[in-house]
């Protein structure tokens, strides 16, 4: 056991000897007040509020996730859900989470989806983050947020001088502004944000400099949204533009890009009777990218869904189907020649059904089941594959204490992979050529979560996730990563009389792979992770937040660096202001000023500071 | 010496925790002070700090006093190669006020800010013009009562301004506070 671990365990002791911890279990919630009392400044750093999801950056702005450390960074199959609508936000591998258009005061709840089922009628295997907005009661508000934060380790006047270093940039600025209006049964929300992200590391900004032709690397995001609800209609909208330097894999440096997604879903609900409901849903959205120097289109995906549930609820059984039709045009236009582009439409028919039964007062089986079929060329390729997947789980209500819950995921996919392409420099420009590639791959999961109430203030869980995968991610596609990983999960959560709530979490991750490949994309996930956060509110209008983590070691095969070992703490305290109508927090990250990396060729920071504030206007 | 003085500072807080009586906010000071840098290092080879200007604000919070400010200093260059710089030290701060006698009284404190620097140079790129960086002060000053609203403040300061090659400065600094009933509006404000 190392120096850093036995301090942080050391740290947890005084901790748990003055207090101990607790939260819900499998699926967690992150409530709002963890939300504010922590000083979350922007939708990405949701994350640091997720030890069981490992991460992986390297400009810090756009991060990959490891879901419960079940899959490579390079493949990203969870899922963004917004107010029961899934985002089809991607871009070629990557899920920014900040052009979610939703600002950080809408949040209501977060929900972290980590047990495979069937979610606001979609099917989620890997995990996936489910955004509840806040339905705002009065008749009017408009709200004001946003942030500053810096790095420490600026040159400062010293770079006149022989002490010169690399200047550190300041992190994110962000502003934001809500809009909202109910009349009787109807309502409005408007929002808008604006981020601005900076490089904090000498090298990434050397990199992203580069990028854009010796511009001052900004990444700059704007984003707009809207939700309404007449009635029963629900609508939910939103635009994004977001200047971004993208990492690809297999390209040396980084690339200016400017991505974009837009989106509007409506969906409306029809009671046919008290147990049966139906629910309707269109979905209509546009990802694109353009080169940043030329504003020339490189790639545009237009998505139309629609989709009908019906749900029949009894008291000793849930019933329920989905059919979901889905058209997608995917274009990828040629830049040394801009009249050739590749353009595929592709048909898809998803079918689920799930099925729950109370088998007694305490044993409950649920069963949940997804196959679709693609219609459509993918490019040259033939056409008709198929993806069947299966969940199986039961839940055990041992006593009110207890709850055992197992289950297992199956699927089995055959289709073509159209986010595969080719990314070449040709004359100092872009060019991204489509190329043929088809999953055969396999993927089951079984899993035992048991959730325990030991008092009223003190609950958690222990899980053990077994997940055995026959090429169902390929990370270079050149090679099958096959194999085995057991992942091993303890969460506790104390809260005391509403003002001190304790979390303690511990994760062990193991894999055997069948391949080398297998091996070496699994060592760059920590084997160990802790963390323990505390939140404090000794009076009403005053909260104090900390968190510690450790991390243990990584190794990244393709560039043959070890990230050592991290320890970071962050604190933040918020006071209210204006009897509640206002609040402001000020925060310090990784206050030991650990070596913090999350990438062998990503930033590193260092201690960091913010302040961010929030009004209620009207 | 930072460390001590946190160590310090916590056992304060420790010990004052326990009198927890005043009503937040109900109190509130302002300060207007000339500061003035004492001490000499690295930094003073190459620049000279001018005397400065700070204007904070102070109200009782619970056990303590939070306290608001500014502090506004010219850095004034001693070579050609360096620029001239204004810089700007914008904190919050926590702190414990003892009453000595009917006449003096002592405030301790830690505080926290942004040092804000804009350089007075025209050849940088614009958006590297001006820099933030994260500053941490500690200060212990002592108040000599005139009558029941002014008096005379006189106080001593440490900050550490975490610069790659961070910035450690002594300064003392002069002035006048004024105190008075919070007006209901800026209760109001800060509850």
């Amino acid at each position: 056991m190392n120096s850093k671990l036995l301090y942080l365990l050391t740290f947890m002791f005084l901790i748990f000897s003055l207090s101990v911890s607790g939260e819900t279990a499998g699926n967690r919630i992150i409530d709002k007040k963890e939300i504010e009392a922590s000083g979350i400044t922007q939708l990405s750093e949701i994350f640091t509020l997720i030890p069981e999801w490992h991460t992986s950056s390297i400009d810090g702005v756009t991060w990959n996730v490891s879901p419960n450390g079940l899959e490579p960074y390079s493949y990203q199959r969870w899922k963004i859900i917004l107010d029961d609508v899934l985002l089809d936000a991607e871009y070629w591998g990557t899920k920014p989470l900040d052009m979610i258009p939703i600002n950080i005061s809408q949040i209501d709840y977060i929900e972290v989806i980590n047990i495979p089922g069937i979610y606001s009628g979609e099917f989620i295997e890997s995990g996936a983050l489910h955004f509840h907005t806040i339905d705002n009661n009065k008749k009017t508000t408009l709200k004001i947020e946003g942030n500053l934060a810096n790095e420490i380790g600026d040159p400062g006047p010293y770079r006149y001088t022989e002490h010169t270093s690399p200047n550190v940039d300041r992190l994110a600025e962000n502003i934001g502004v809500v809009f909202d209006k109910r009349i009787n049964n109807n309502s409005l929300s408007i929002n808008f944000k604006n981020s601005v992200h900076f490089p904090t590391d000498p090298a990434v900004r050397q990199r992203n400099t580069d990028a854009i032709d010796g511009g001052f690397p900004k990444q700059n995001l704007l984003a707009a949204g809207f939700k309404s609800n007449i009635g029963k209609l629900k609508l939910l909208g939103g635009m994004t533009s977001f200047e971004d330097i993208h990492n690809f894999f297999t390209l040396p440096a980084p690339q200016g890009l400017i991505k974009t997604y837009n989106f509007i879903n409506t969906s409306y609900p029809i009671n046919i009777s008290n147990s049966i409901k139906i629910t309707a849903k269109m979905n209509i959205s546009r990802n694109a990218i353009k080169d940043f120097h030329n504003k020339l289109m490189i790639f545009r995906d237009q998505i139309v869904k629609s989709s009908i549930r019906i749900d029949h609820i009894r008291t000793k059984y849930r019933i329920g189907s989905e059919i979901d039709y889905k058209f997608q045009k995917h274009i990828i236009q040629l830049r040394y020649n801009p009249t050739v582009y590749y353009s595929n439409n592709i048909n898809l028919f998803k079918t689920r059904l799930y099925f729950d039964y109370n088998l007694s007062n305490k044993i409950t089986n649920s069963i949940s089941f997804e196959y679709y079929k693609n219609h459509g060329p993918m490019f040259s390729t033939s056409p008709n594959r198929y993806n069947i997947k299966v969940i199986e789980k039961i839940k055990v209500k041992i006593n009110n204490q207890h709850t055992l819950q197992l289950g297992y995921f199956m699927g089995i996919r055959y289709s073509d992979d159209i986010n595969y392409y080719s990314p070449r420099i040709i004359n100092d420009e872009l060019h991204i050529s489509p190329l043929i590639h088809i999953l055969k791959n396999a993927n089951v999961q079984y899993y035992l979560d048991w959730e325990f109430n030991l008092t009223k203030s003190l609950n958690g869980y222990l899980k053990y996730i077994y997940s055995y995968y026959d090429s169902y991610y390929n990370y270079k596609r050149t090679s099958s990563p096959d194999g085995k990983i057991f992942s091993s999960q303890f969460y506790l959560n104390y809260k005391n009389s509403n003002n001190l709530a304790v979390n303690f979490f511990y994760s062990l991750s193991l894999s055997k792979g069948d391949s080398q490949r297998f091996n070496d994309q699994r060592k760059e996930n920590p084997k160990h992770t802790l963390q323990l956060s505390m939140t404090y509110e000794p009076y009403k209008n005053l909260s104090f937040w900390g968190k510690i983590k450790y991390t243990s070691s990584t190794f990244w095969i393709d560039q043959d660096t070890t990230i050592n070992e991290m320890l970071i703490a962050d604190v933040s305290i918020r006071k209210k202001l204006m009897k509640n109508k206002a609040a402001i927090t000020f925060g310090l990250r990784n206050i030991l000023n650990d070596t913090q990396r999350y990438h062998p060729s990503g930033a590193a920071f260092d201690l960091n500071y913010f302040v961010r504030f929030y009004i209620d206007v009207i | 010496m930072f460390k001590q003085i946190i160590i310090i500072f916590l056992l304060l807080f420790i010990f004052c925790s326990t009198n927890i009586n005043a009503v937040p906010f109900d109190s509130s000071t302002i300060i207007f002070n000339f500061v003035s840098n004492i001490n000499s290092n690295d930094f003073h080879d190459y620049w000279e700090p001018k005397t400065s200007f700070e204007f904070n604000g102070r109200t009782n919070f619970y056990s303590g006093m939070i306290e608001l400010g500014i502090i506004y200093n010219k850095n004034k260059s001693l070579s050609i190669d360096q620029p001239d710089y204004n810089s700007i030290y914008s904190f919050v701060g926590f702190g414990f006020n003892y009453k000595i006698s009917n006449s003096f009284s002592n405030y301790t404190g830690l505080r926290m800010g942004n040092y804000y620097m804009d350089f007075d140079d025209p050849d940088i790129h614009s958006e590297l013009k001006s820099e933030h960086e994260l500053y941490l002060g500690a200060i212990s000053s002592v108040q000599y009562s005139l009558n029941k609203r002014y008096a005379f403040n006189l106080a001593l300061e440490h900050c550490k301004i975490f610069t790659y090659k961070r910035i450690y400065l002594w300064s003392v600094s002069v002035g006048v506070a004024y105190s008075f009933d919070s007006p209901k509006w800026l209760k109001e404000f800060l509850q």
